[in-house]
């Protein structure tokens, strides 16, 4: 706090002295900012640029004075102003009343805030609309922030808004909230949606010392001149383009700059492990819970997906299996084997997150479950190769052993499940249990239904943490475990059912 | 005379254009044991399996106690494939059940009785055989002769009216002959009605109450072992006769006559087993010269 004062103290020194000397010349026109605002302001090497730039040149140009940017901390901004260092603090400030106290505001140059996107059928009205209904939000933006710390609820995260929109049109969340920008863009080709007003919104403004009506005009006359020229627009979109791909090159130039010294790189590593551990699993997000609950609550939706369709597919592949063998065999259901024939066909003809899509879009569009969804999507999915696993294994059995259960007056379907299909399971275990590891990991793309299994919340981790390695590695790491936990448990059970001397392949007796 | 079990009606089974069965029939009274003898081919397991309809039958008929069968309803011939028991040339034993589910599950499934109810009825008969230590084991676990001997337990179970045997000795080693041709004569000293198709003609001269013999569909010989075997015949069952006589029966009744005395204790079981080992060491070195 002291240090900080005599700073300013010093710096009010240095203005004076400035002012005295430079009082009669043309007085350069300074904007005081901080250059951490992308795309408002921000560093092009050592250079300040940026829409607030742009827009301060101007006024200078108007006022046909020299222009020089301050770099500052945000801070020290609207003092420099009122101390009369800088003339105009132009930083991204969003207008409040305290600040009016101090200083006065230009007229708003720049309104940007999230609103909600509704279907014309149901018109959105007032904010208390939103609550408890399904929102979809672009994950990771500012909109799934709002949802979570406003609504205090879950949003429905997809890729993109325009992704959500879809999803809402097809019946899949009441509405979508998203910044006015990509909202706008989801509009304008679709006459069903419509645009709600600002739920929360930010007005940046240029702000002046206070008494300096001239000034304060011709920073409006500027403002306006811009706006209707369409400057200010052609500003925004090319420093927003800037400001992205210099994003990207930071991420990668933060990796090449940490060397020097083995030890120390190696000590700023596990720091950075530490920051990335806290950051990503144990840091409170809005809900009061830690980030480390997705990859939890995610690996309960994987197992509950994975383990229910790994049994509806047995069931089905068990059903779909005896029905064509029996068939092959002996010429029973015909009706039922073509349309076993046609399933096999379509479920092994399609890719998987194509069957997940139709089903959750269009056969399933009422069923509100999406872990129901999912389960019925996989199941079936993997019901299909199962079948075809099965019915090899039932096709391996002797056929004497049908005569005998049937010699001995059961049932065929009693001779299927007492004799035939025991036999058949047991010599086509390896093959199942692999299948069984391709179907756990399958469910990894249940993220395109917006629902939350590991995968997908390894990837809400990485998007609001911006980190990558740590919520990706850490989710690799438990799908392995998983799959080697099960690979283990299938040896078990196959060393088991040889134990019992009743395995037919490994006859040692 | 005693009332009639099975009797079949021009029975004609074809598999596609292959007539199998060009017409038979006959009567099989209850307590009769009926041998069925003829060459390779010639439709014996064929007409074995329409009795009991693992195979459908194209035409004629097949009276069960007085009702036909061919035409019964599926729920119907399952009823009578449980009264009917059969044993299989290759046992057939389910290879994941021990010996004990292996006899109980169809008693359990079919007839309704409970674990306990069944299991011992099981012990029971295995005990008949001689195998009620074997109740643990699983069927990988047994020889030949044990597994066929396991099999006819596990038709027993369900206490059939009559019994169908398929060649049941036809693919055990020799010295295993005995031990189930014996269970069946056991059998047929109780009064099982039995149906057999074998080649062993000791067991069918001492046992049978009737011989059929089939040949290319048809019944071509029918009488008592005496009419069968005492008599010269001439044509196939002449031929037949010979060869059987000639390569099988001779040695089977050799061993199986050891295998009673032994039993009666003229000669221990280890006097036995050493003339049998001889008998297999000259009959390798006799392989193994030829192939010299
Ligand atoms: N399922 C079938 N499909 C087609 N042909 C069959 C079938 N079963 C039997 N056959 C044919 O029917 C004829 C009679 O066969 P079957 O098995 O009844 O003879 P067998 O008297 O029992 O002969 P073996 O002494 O060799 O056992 C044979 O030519 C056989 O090839
Ligand atoms: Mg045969």
């Amino acid at each position: 706090m002291k240090a900080m004062r005599t700073s300013k103290l010093l710096s009010l020194c240095g203005v004076w002295t400035l002012m005295v000397g430079l009082a009669s010349a043309a007085q350069t026109l300074t904007m005081a900012t901080e250059a951490t605002f992308p795309p408002y302001e921000f560093l092009r090497g050592q250079e300040v640029v940026g829409i607030d730039v742009e827009l301060s040149r101007a006024v200078a140009q108007r006022l046909n004075r020299p222009f020089a940017v301050e770099n500052m901390d945000f801070d020290s901004v609207i003092p420099a102003v009122i101390s009369g260092k800088a003339q105009l603090a132009a930083s991204g400030i969003t207008v409040t009343p305290d600040r009016k106290k101090n200083v006065d505001f230009s007229e708003p140059y720049v309104t940007t805030g999230i609103v909600a996107i509704y279907p014309k059928t149901t018109p959105y009205t007032a904010p208390e609309q939103l609550k408890g209904k399904k929102i979809g939000v672009q994950g990771g933006t500012t909109s799934d922030t709002y949802v979570l710390e406003q609504l205090k609820q879950e949003p429905e995260r997809f890729k993109t808004t325009a992704e959500a929109c879809a999803a809402m049109l097809a019946g899949r969340c009441a509405f979508v909230i998203a910044d006015i920008a990509p909202a706008k863009n989801c509009v304008k080709g679709e006459a069903r949606l419509a645009l709600s007003g600002f739920l929360s919104s930010e007005s940046y403004a240029i702000a002046v010392a206070k008494g300096q009506p001239e000034l304060l005009a011709a920073v409006n006359a500027t403002i306006a001149a811009a706006k209707a020229d369409g400057r200010l627009a052609k500003w925004v979109d090319d420093y927003t383009a800037e400001s992205d791909k210099l994003k990207e090159v930071a991420a990668s130039s933060a990796e090449a700059s940490a060397k020097s010294g083995v030890a120390a790189w190696l000590s700023a590593q596990w720091r950075a492990l530490c920051d990335d551990v806290y950051l990503c699993f144990l840091k409170k997000a809005a809900d009061g819970s830690s980030r480390g609950m997705y990859l939890v609550r995610g690996l309960g939706i994987t197992l509950e997906v994975a383990l229910a369709s790994i049994l509806l597919g047995l069931m089905l592949g068990f059903f779909v299996a005896v029905i064509r063998s029996s068939h092959d065999k002996y010429g029973y259901f015909p009706v039922m084997n073509a349309v076993a024939k046609v399933y096999l066909t379509i479920i092994r003809g399609t890719p998987m997150v194509v069957q997940l899509l139709i089903t959750y879009y269009i056969i399933l569009r009422s069923v509100d479950s999406k872990v129901l969804i999912a389960i019925l999507a996989f199941g079936i999915n993997s019901g299909a190769y199962q079948a075809e696993i099965m019915r090899a294994g039932i096709v391996s059995i002797d056929p004497g052993q049908m005569e005998a259960g049937r010699a001995l007056g059961l049932s065929y379907w009693q001779t299927m499940l007492k004799i035939i299909l025991p036999q058949a399971v047991r010599n086509v275990l390896p093959a199942l249990g692999n299948e069984f590891i391709v179907l756990m990991k399958d469910t990894s793309i249940v993220g395109y239904i917006a629902l939350i299994d590991l995968a997908k919340g390894g990837d809400i981790i990485r998007s609001q943490t911006y980190s990558v390695y740590l919520p990706y590695l850490t989710v690799a790491a438990i799908y392995l475990v998983l799959v080697m936990s099960f690979t283990w448990l299938l040896g078990r059970l196959e060393r088991y059912l040889r134990n019992t001397g009743a395995d037919p392949v490994h006859n040692d007796s | 005379m005693a009332e009639t079990l099975l009797k079949i009606e021009n029975l004609k089974k074809a598999f596609g254009n292959l007539e199998v069965l060009k017409g038979l029939s006959t009567e099989i009274k209850v307590g009769e044991v009926v041998v069925m003898i003829g060459p390779s081919g010639g439709g014996k397991s064929t007409f074995l399996r329409c009795m009991n309809l693992l195979e459908t039958p194209t035409e004629g008929s097949i009276l069960f106690e007085g009702v036909d069968i061919v035409k019964a309803d599926e729920k119907t011939k399952n009823r009578l494939r449980s009264d009917m028991g059969m044993v299989f040339q290759h046992f057939n034993l389910f290879p994941h059940l021990s010996i004990l589910d292996n006899i109980t599950l169809a008693p359990r499934l079919i007839r309704g009785k409970s674990r306990a109810e069944a299991e011992t009825e099981a012990m029971k008969l295995l005990a008949r055989v001689g195998l009620e230590s074997k109740a643990k084991a699983y069927p990988q676990q047994l020889s030949g002769g044990q597994k066929q001997r396991v099999a006819i337990v596990r038709s027993l179970a369900m206490e059939p009216k009559v019994m169908l045997f398929d060649e049941p000795t036809s693919a055990l080693d020799p010295e295993m002959v005995g031990e189930v041709l014996d269970v069946m004569k056991d059998l047929a000293k109780n009064g099982m009605t039995m149906v057999v198709v074998t080649h062993e003609m000791r067991f069918a001269r001492d046992v049978a109450t009737r011989v059929l013999f089939l040949e290319g569909g048809r019944i071509t010989a029918e009488g008592t072992p005496e009419e069968i075997f005492e008599r010269p015949h001439e044509g196939r069952l002449g031929e037949f006769l010979g060869k059987v006589k000639g390569d099988q029966l001779a040695d089977a009744d050799i061993a199986h006559a050891i295998l009673k005395a032994a039993e009666d204790g003229v000669i221990t079981v280890s006097e036995v087993e050493e003339v049998l080992a001889e008998a297999k060491r000259r009959e390798q070195k006799a392989k193994g010269g030829a192939q010299a």
